[in-house]
Order: structure tokens, then sequence, then C-alpha cells
């Protein structure tokens, strides 16, 4: 277990590494950001002057042990246009993002698995083929689109709900709808071919053979071995979730992490899109490193 | 993974007392008797032959601008006017046209990117599980930085750096999906490679591309089949989400994510129909490449479980 523990550490760590090196060249590769920032009548003094201020004078590959160095101290570089440590910018817009990603994970999370068991017990009926069509729709329609779609109903038509904004739980309805619609859908299908697979095992008929009620039968011996691949597979894209929200905070007007990459790109501010995505990467390494662990611990069959 | 769009009892031949049922027909079989995918597969068709023959079926160039006809409903509405039949952009674009056109770009990304991203990740799969030794651990190595990491920020960052371009988009796009074929091809060559026939074709000198084309890639060729299917509707929406947000096409290609962005501009002045019909068009053209490519699951390989 422990050894499995270190090579999984490593592992992502590995991935880290790359991560900031892509990045790095990606972004310094991409053009200069120092004559976005000075006023057209600098003259090439003033721009020198600049990238020397900045390090962007230097080699890429000593820019890149700087930075490398710099990060391990938790400094990530000073915003170009916000003036501010960018790691802090990032950090700053952390919650709001969670908070998304969070309730958008959770509904889709509560909601599909009654679901998906409802579709697999009641197979073929007018129930499951709703839910199948239902759930179809959701992984076939773009989620920009829905969004749009919500706010036109919601906001535009009835004036229910608030458009855009963050702070109280009507303005968190919309985006968290949005932005989980799609797990929604793709988590009712694999709770419901779960289930269907689950429900044509051996145990199972061993199960119903005791004389069990169907009802333990599917929501204690059959829905407890579908959870344990499903919730690994969810709990991964936890983690994706959380870069997707780019696009719901972009509809929304959600002052969190992704709207502050759109606007970093639209400025070529790169420390504050290399903190994106660096950050972005941490989080998503280490939600899928514990979704690991909890599979090995709950499944003794893979503790290799 | 069932997907309840194949509940169907195939024919039987009855051969020396047991049923036998040859796989073709059972696909087939399976395929007619299937009114969802009949349906998918028939509006499929119509879609693409909007987008080959786009330019016949539409009354107007969709980058054509009218200053008097701006931001006209569709044409059932008061105010709507001929020949805007879904209405006119902020520009005085016709939506239709737009969304036709769209459907080109969309479908051309989503077919080019996918099969890129197939040709170089079956290549590299075949390469890993054939190599061994070094180049094997460098590409999947490789292969698990990508899977690592999550699709739309790697695409957003290689967006950022390339710019603008529907062929840089395609190039970005196809990087994100390969490392998918790349794994499962060199999971079906390892399943393989230390076979009898396998042993027997090198020790009778045949060449690496043979035992590689006629030994490892036939192997390999229903689970590539199923990832490409369902790696096409994953591309169409990337497409549309990059363009969405700006770092797709370039602003004058006649995109469904440009059309739904410039629609949301203004869809608090009451012009809905700029952002919803583009959408409609795309989850139309999704939704039916998703039921077929479900479809082609079940039927090529019934056993299989789902891998997202």
């Amino acid at each position: 277990m422990s050894i499995y523990l270190f090579r999984r550490t490593l592992q992502s760590l590995l991935v880290l590494v790359s991560v900031t090196l892509i990045v790095f060249v990606i972004l310094h590769a991409s053009g200069d950001p120092v004559e976005l920032l000075m006023p057209p009548e600098a003259n090439q003094e003033h721009l020198d002057a600049m990238r020397r201020t900045l390090g962007l004078d230097k080699p890429l590959w000593v820019q890149y042990g700087l930075f490398l160095k710099n990060a391990l101290q938790g400094n990530l570089g000073v915003s170009y246009h916000h003036g501010q440590p960018a790691a802090r910018l990032v950090l700053e817009r952390l919650p709001a993002s969670m908070e998304l990603v969070f309730v958008a994970f959770s509904i889709s999370l509560i909601l599909s698995i009654p679901l998906g068991v409802m579709a697999a017990t009641r197979r073929g009926k007018a129930f499951d083929r709703i839910t199948l069509l239902g759930s179809l729709i959701g992984i076939s329609a773009p989620h920009f689109w829905v969004g749009i779609a919500l706010i036109l109903v919601f906001c535009v038509e009835l004036k229910w709900l608030p458009s855009s904004g963050r702070g109280t739980w009507a303005h968190l309805v919309l985006p968290a709808g949005s932005l989980g619609i799609y797990r929604l859908a793709l988590f009712i299908r694999l709770v419901r071919a779960g289930m269907l697979d689950v429900l044509t095992q051996d145990y199972i008929r061993t199960a119903r053979s005791k004389g069990l009620s169907e009802r333990t039968v599917v929501y204690w011996h059959a829905l407890r071995n579908t959870l344990i691949p499903f919730v690994t597979i969810a709990g991964m894209q936890m983690g994706h979730l959380l870069a997707g929200a780019v696009v719901t905070e972009r509809i929304f007007a959600w002052p969190g992490m992704g709207r502050l990459f759109l606007d970093a790109v639209n400025h070529m501010d790169f420390p504050v899109i290399i903190a994106w995505a660096l950050i972005t990467s941490a989080i998503f390494l280490t939600v899928n490193f514990i979704v690991d662990l909890v599979y090995v611990l709950l499944d003794p069959r893979i503790r290799h | 993974m069932d997907t309840g769009y194949t509940d169907y009892a195939p024919p039987t031949v009855k051969f020396l007392g047991f049923r036998y049922i040859p796989a073709e027909r059972q696909i087939l079989h399976s395929f007619l008797t299937n009114k969802m995918v009949m349906v998918a597969v028939v509006l499929l068709v119509i879609l693409l032959g909007c987008a080959i023959f786009a330019a016949w079926i539409t009354p107007l160039r969709p980058t054509k601008q009218n200053v008097i006809s701006r931001l006209r409903p569709p044409i059932w509405l008061e105010r709507g006017k001929a020949p805007h039949l879904l209405g006119t952009d902020r520009l005085g674009r016709d939506v239709y046209s737009v969304i036709i056109y769209g459907l080109r770009i969309s479908l051309t990304v989503g077919v080019v990117s996918a099969a890129i991203a197939m040709v170089f990740g079956v290549v590299m799969g075949l390469m890993a599980g054939y190599a061994r030794g070094f180049w094997e651990a460098f590409i999947m190595r490789t292969v698990d930085i990508q899977l690592a990491l999550p699709t739309i920020m790697v695409a957003l960052c290689f967006m950022v750096m390339f710019g603008r371009g529907l062929g840089k988009m395609i190039i970005v796009i196809a990087i994100t999906g390969w490392a998918t074929y790349a794994r499962t091809v060199r999971g079906t060559v390892l399943s393989i490679r230390e076979k009898e026939y396998v042993e027997s074709a090198h020790a009778v000198g045949l060449s690496p591309g043979i035992i590689m084309t006629k030994y490892f890639l036939i192997n390999a060729i229903t689970p590539v089949i199923i990832l490409a299917a369902v790696d096409v509707p994953r591309v169409i929406l990337l497409e549309s989400t990059l363009s969405f947000l700006g770092l797709g096409v370039p602003v004058t290609t006649p995109s469904l994510g440009l059309a739904i962005a410039r629609g949301y501009r203004v869809l608090f002045s009451g012009s809905w129909w700029v952002s919803i019909f583009p959408g409609f068009a795309l989850m139309l053209l999704v939704g039916c490449i998703n039921v077929i490519a479900d479809w082609l699951r079940d039927a090529l390989e019934p056993r299989s479980r789902e891998q997202v």
C-alpha cells in the first residue's frame, strides 16, 4: 500500500512538473506582452527596460529555472495587468469556483443515483425511456447553450432568478444547474448501466432466492456493488467540472477562477494564465489521487 | 454499456441443434429493428446533406451583413421578413444560413480532428506495444500525463499559444484526443504479444510492419471504431466551446459556437432566436451521433463496460 502511495505521489508530481514546462514554453512562445503593456509611443529603450524588470530578457531556460524556483516558494509571478501576485489573484477566486463546482457536482450525484436505479429496475418501461431520452439530450446539448436557454426562461421571460453575479442561493441555481446537467445525464447512464450489469449477477439471484424483498435486493445488494466503480468515475469528473466551469463563469458573470483566466487571455497576462493552469491541474490531480485511494480502500481486490 | 437501444431478439438459425447467429446478421438485425437508431441515421444523413450542399439550400451567404434587416425575428413572428426563415443577428446575418454553414464547420472539425487523433493514437499505441523498452515507457508516460489533465484546460492553453484558426484548432483538439487510442491499442497489443501465432510470425521473419498491421492492428480495430464513434461528439462539443469562448475559429467563420456567443450578447434585448436555433442544431447533430455511437458499441461489443 505504501509503495502504491509513493508511486502515485511521484506520478502526480511528474505530471505537475510537465504542466509547468508545457505551459511555460507555450505561453512564452506565443508573443511579446511588453508591446501590449507599454504605451505605443514608448521607444526601444523603454521596452528593453520593461523587459529587464519582468525578467523577459534572459534565455527561456533561465526564466524557466527561476520560475520553478519561485513556484516552489508559492510565488507564481506578478500579474502584468493587476500588478498583484498571480497566485493570490487565482486563489482569491478559488472559493467562488469551488462553490459552483461543489453544488453542481452534488446535485448531479444526488439526483442521478435514484433516477439511474429506477430506470434500471423499470427497464424498457416508459420511465426508463423518458430518462434515457432526457440523459441523451443532457449529454448532447452544449452546456453553455443550456445556460443561455435557462437565462432566457428564468431571467428574461419569467424574471424569477438573477442572471449574473454571486451572493445568494438564487444566484447559484442557474450556474450550478447548467454546469451540472451534463454530469447528471452522464451519471444516470452510468448508474443505469452498472445496475443492469450487477442485477444479472449470481449473488443477486442468490439474494432473491433467499426470499429477500426486491427493495432490499436492489437498494442493498445491487446498488452497493454498482456504487464502488461509479463513485470512482464520478469523482474524476469533479476535476473536469472545475476546468469546465470557465464557460459557465463566463455566461453567468460568476467571479471565479475561470473568468479571471479569460480576462487574462484578453490581456495576455501570462503569470495569471500560468497560475490558473497550475492551480487547476494541482486540484485536478489531488482530487483524482484521493478518488484513487478511496477506490483502493473500498475494493480489496486491487490492493496491490 | 447497455443504452437501451438494443432490446431486440436476433433471428436464430438451427445448426446441428445449436442456435447459430452470424455476427453480421446480428448487427444488421439490431439496426433494422431499432427505431431510435434509424431515426438518428436518417437525421444525420439530412444534416450531412445540408452541410455538403449548403450553398444550394441557403438564401444568403452566412457572412452577408445587412444593416436594414438587423435582429429580425423568425419569419412566423411579427416583424419577421423573408427570406430570413429563422431571423437575423445584430449585423443582419441570416441565422438559418449561419446554421447550415456552421454544421459544415462542426462536421469538418469533428471528422478531421477525430481522424487525426485516431491515426496518431493508433500508430503510437502500436509502436509502444511493439517497441518495449525506452520508447514504450516514453510514449506511455506521455499518455499518462495527457490523461491526467482536464481536456478543456489543455485545449484552452494551446489555443492561447497558437491563436485563433480552423487548422490550428483541428490540431489542438486532435492533441487532446490521441492518448485514449494509444492506451487502448497498446493494451490490445500487450494481450496478444506473447501468443504463439505472433511468436511464430516473428520466427518466420515477417517484417515489423506486417506484424503490426496484420496481427496487432486487426485485433485493435473494434475498440478503435468504438472509441472513434464516441470521440466525434466530444470533438464537436469542444470545438463549439472553444469558439464560444472566442478561442476557436476566427470571428468571420460561420461556426455554431460563435453564433451562440453572438446570440448571448443580444439575449437580454429579447432576440432569443440568434442563440437558441444554432444551439438546437448543434444538439441535434451531437445527439444523432451519440445514439449511433451507443448502438455501435452495444452491437460490436455487447459485453463492454462503460469507461468514461
